[in-house]
């Protein structure tokens, strides 16, 4: 060990207060789970507190918020000693106390004076804050480092996508969001909560297909005999022309 | 043959979407069969893409 990393493990080993070292761990927790804590703050306070601090909002909200800021503080600090804590806080306890802060606010949340623009970049926040808690890497931490890790030479992709396959991909996604912006111009209350589940439903089918879609580019596959992939299709090509058949039809009556 | 499988199913999916999109635009003008019937044809769109790709065992 060098002199300079002595003196820092001395340092480090030197005794401090324990309210100051149960303050440096507490900033350090925070800092750790940052990857949640900073999406969860902009949610909260885009589509929690923002509503709770109206005229109108009834008190129950205001202290349902603030214990949901206090789930969503709490968390980071119990991540480590007692992981199934911290997600329960962070889970459980956050996304809780705002789903009953929404409840109490009942027609006060339509006030929100920042709807809708706020309000979609707070559920892009909770999306963020429900990625984060995930399972992540650890900043520094080599996956080959582990002990289970099998040493050997490093395993090859058995094939390589097509350069166009990313491109091919964004075409695919771009067009899947396509139904979900359109289902914001629904105006209808229940119609347009219906819209946007189906909306949601297609995007993901499309965007599950397509990725297949776009993997396979160019990819060498054993295709069976062009009659063998025509009866396989056949049921779905079969109700397509029935549909566009009927489709015509209804056009001419109409 | 293979590339033009590959176009082929890249048209398909984006017709799909395309056909999602239309239904849930006219789902939201009110017009519910039309909106069924272009729902229905995006998944069936969408199906006839996957069998392109990669046909079922059993067909085999």
């Amino acid at each position: 060990m060098s002199e300079l990393g002595a003196a820092h493990g001395a340092e480090r080993a030197r005794p401090h207060s324990p309210a100051k070292a149960n303050g440096a761990g507490a900033l350090r927790a925070l800092r750790d789970r940052m990857h949640t804590v900073l999406p969860g703050l902009y949610a909260w306070l885009t589509t929690v507190a923002l509503p709770s601090v109206n005229h109108s909002a009834p008190s129950s909200a205001r202290v349902t918020a603030f214990f949901a800021l206090l789930a969503l503080l709490a968390a980071p600090l119990f991540a480590g000693a007692r992981p199934w804590l911290g997600r329960a806080l962070g889970i459980f306890g956050f996304i809780g106390c705002s789903l009953l802060t929404w409840l109490l606010l009942g027609s006060a949340l339509v006030r929100n004076p920042g709807d809708p623009v706020l309000s979609a970049l707070g559920a892009v926040a909770f999306t963020l804050y429900a990625l984060g808690w995930g399972s992540l890497r650890r900043r520094g931490v080599v996956p080959e480092d582990a002990p289970n890790v099998i040493l050997g030479a490093p395993l090859q992709p058995r094939l390589r996508p097509h350069p166009i396959a990313p491109f091919v991909f964004g075409l695919i996604l771009v067009s899947a969001l396509v139904p979900v912006f359109l289902a914001f111009r629904v105006v209808e209350a229940e119609r347009g909560l219906f819209a946007h589940a189906v909306a949601i439903l297609a995007a993901i089918l499309t965007i599950t297909v397509g990725a297949r879609v776009a993997t396979g580019l160019g990819q060498p596959r054993e295709l069976p005999a062009s009659a063998e992939r025509l009866n396989a299709a056949a049921v779905p090509l079969a109700l397509l022309a029935l549909l566009f058949g009927l489709g015509f039809l209804w056009l001419v009556v109409r | 043959m293979s590339k033009v499988v590959d176009a082929l199913s890249i048209l398909l999916v984006l017709g799909a979407s395309l056909a999602f999109a239309v239904g849930v635009a006219a789902l939201g003008e009110r017009r519910d069969l039309s909106a069924i019937y272009w729902l229905a044809v995006g998944g069936l769109v969408l199906r006839a893409a996957v069998e392109l790709l990669r046909p079922r065992s059993g067909a085999r």
